[in-house]
């Protein structure tokens, strides 16, 4: 299940909003794409070695949330609806953006020092394939 | 009906209470991590609910019925220490489990011991403190039980038998029908499966809730709570 | 069935010992046998009764054995742990138990009436039967009366031994009182009798059935005793 791509859950966070999160971002990434079957409760609970009520919960605020739905025995599915996933996209990108500014002051840097920072740190680490303005 | 409702228990060994008046319950289908320093009460109350030890006081129902014989049939417990027979066989004493209990699955027994890498013909006495501590989970989990009472899964046992112990937890549950009440001084490999902690301290109780969301108003791991109220 | 199969295990359990003891006492009747010869009369037989006496000592070593050793492995965790309420689990240990004083008997009494008509040529008796009744009665009484006073003492947290002990004196001479009591009573039981033709002389004895109907009813009056302890007492 590479495509959920979550590497090491923090602890002293929900886990359930973590299992989301990362589904969040698989579908935003592409991995996951809108009519997609995502992994069983228990695949995923097997594969993370954690409780599979836990993935359970979080499957069902996702439903609630409308970015999945169920086809009843065939499992859970990423939605169709293009709107959800431009607003799921805008939802993560916010956070990261609130995340990001949030350590910045608390450190008290200056925007243009860290915009240098960031290009010289993609273009170093072989980031420049992406696309950077 | 709540699968285990236990309410102001007291366990006296002669002058010294090891558990003294505990009320909480537990839904069906749940896991619920006790966790403590050793001494703090869970292997008593853990017996207790499997019907190894009678209570001093208060009120124990499983099902709505006093720990005996006909719990038995529906609870699967796992004791922290070598209880099994030296001179049998691994494989013997599955065999023998077997032919105690209707809820037995031979095809989760065939899974587990492929899994944990169990070797049948080994007398229990030949065995490595890994394979005695995976044998003894096989054997609890070989049961389509109702309720899972284990103490201590993870405690004395090499790394990666660790991990596969935790592995064949996860693999092995089936929630809804089955709940799961693991005792542990290891919080931080099992907490990932607890869905409902309990801490335990000197036989009462200090914190409980649902594991996410004490995360959540605490905003610490439930590893770094147990490291605040123990330390 | 479950009562069975924890008897098997049981059986298992005590396998080695239970042929160690049993090839014990064969060797050695069969070195009498073959020494009779060269000994004085009767010394045969009389030797052979020995090993009835080192049985029953080994009867009482092996009841207290039975539910010690569940102890002292741990395993009473697992066996209290299973479906099983006291009288199931009293009821296998003492029917292996049975078994192992059955097959001792047999074989003690039988080598033992072998010996005595090679060594005292010629004698003719009718006391098989009475005596395999009694040795049996005696070898499952005082099995059965050892785990019941070893289950007692394990249901105690504290001085076990001592008390142990104690319980042990104090029932031991209850039931010699008891059992005089109840001679009017067992008196009106039949009797064998018993007829043995040695040399010329007969002599004939009443052999009365309470001397093996009682210990039997002893017993499972114990039985019922160590169930109750271990289905309401026996914690872990």
């Amino acid at each position: 299940m590479t495509l959920i791509q979550f590497k090491k859950f923090d602890e002293s966070k929900p886990i359930y909003l973590q299992v989301m999160e990362a589904i969040k971002k698989a579908i935003i990434r592409g991995d996951l794409k809108p009519g997609d079957k995502i992994p069983s409760v228990r695949e995923l609970a097997q594969e993370l070695r954690i409780n599979p009520n836990t993935v359970q919960k979080a499957y069902q605020e996702l439903e609630r949330e409308g970015i999945t739905f169920t086809r009843r025995g065939q499992g859970n599915f990423v939605t169709e609806d293009q709107d959800k996933i431009t607003s799921l996209k805008q939802e993560i990108l916010e956070k990261i953006v609130r995340d990001f500014i949030n350590e910045l002051d608390s450190v008290n840097l200056n925007l243009e020092d860290i915009m240098d920072k960031i290009k010289e740190y993609m273009e170093n680490e072989g980031h420049s394939s992406r696309k950077f303005r | 009906m709540k699968a285990i409702v236990v309410e102001n228990l007291g366990k006296r060994f002669g002058t010294l209470w090891a558990v003294r008046d505990l009320t909480f319950y537990i839904d069906e289908g749940k896991i619920l991590g006790i966790c403590g320093p050793n001494g703090s009460g869970k292997s008593t109350l853990l017996k207790i609910l499997a019907g190894l030890l009678r209570p001093t006081r208060g009120m124990v129902k499983i099902y709505g019925e006093n720990p005996g014989k006909h719990t038995k049939r529906v609870v699967s417990y796992m004791s922290e220490i070598d209880y099994l027979y030296p001179w049998m066989k691994a494989g013997e004493i599955l065999d023998f489990a077997a032919s105690f209990y209707e809820d037995w699955d031979e095809q989760r027994r065939k899974d587990l011991v492929n899994f944990l890498k169990i070797e049948e013909d080994k007398k229990i006495r030949e065995l490595s403190r890994g394979m005695r501590g995976r044998l003894k989970i096989a054997l609890a989990l070989s049961r389509r039980a109702k309720i899972y009472l284990l103490d201590e899964p993870l405690s004395g046992i090499d790394p990666s038998s660790r991990a596969k112990i935790l592995d064949a937890l996860v693999r092995e549950y089936r929630g809804q029908e089955e709940s799961m009440i693991i005792s542990t001084h290891l919080v931080r490999e099992a907490e990932p499966l607890f869905e409902e902690v309990i801490f335990l301290k000197e036989g009462e109780i200090i914190l409980r809730g649902d594991a996410d969301e004490l995360r959540k108003s605490h905003g610490k791991s439930i590893t770094e709570i147990f490291l605040e109220y123990f330390i | 069935m479950k009562i069975l199969r924890l008897y098997i295990k049981e059986l298992r359990e005590n396998y080695n010992w239970m042929l160690f003891s049993l090839l014990a006492v064969i060797a050695f009747d069969i070195f009498l046998l073959v020494r009779i010869p060269s000994m004085q009369k009767g010394s045969a037989t009389a030797l052979s009764l020995l090993t009835f006496v080192v049985l029953l000592v080994l009867m009482f070593v092996k009841g207290y054995r039975i539910i010690k050793r569940e102890w002292d492995w741990n395993t009473k965790e697992f066996l209290l742990s299973l479906p099983l309420n006291g009288f199931e689990i009293g009821l296998a240990k003492t029917l292996e138990l049975i078994t192992e004083a059955t097959l001792y008997t047999l074989v003690a009494t039988g080598l033992f009436l072998l010996i005595l008509s090679r060594d005292l040529n010629g004698i003719k008796h009718n006391f098989a039967l009475p005596l395999f009744l009694i040795v049996f009665s005696y070898f499952v009484f005082t099995g059965v009366y050892a785990i019941s006073i070893e289950t007692f003492s394990l249901t105690l947290r504290k001085w076990r031994k001592t008390i142990g002990f104690i319980v042990f004196v104090i029932l031991t001479y209850g039931l010699a009182k008891l059992t005089n009591l109840l001679k009017p009573v067992m008196g009106k039981l039949p009797s064998f009798e018993v007829t043995i033709e040695y040399m010329g002389q007969i002599t004939s004895q009443h052999i009365n059935m309470g001397s093996f109907i009682l210990p039997l009813i002893y017993t499972v009056l114990l039985y019922i005793c160590l169930s109750l302890l271990i289905d309401k007492k026996m914690e872990v």
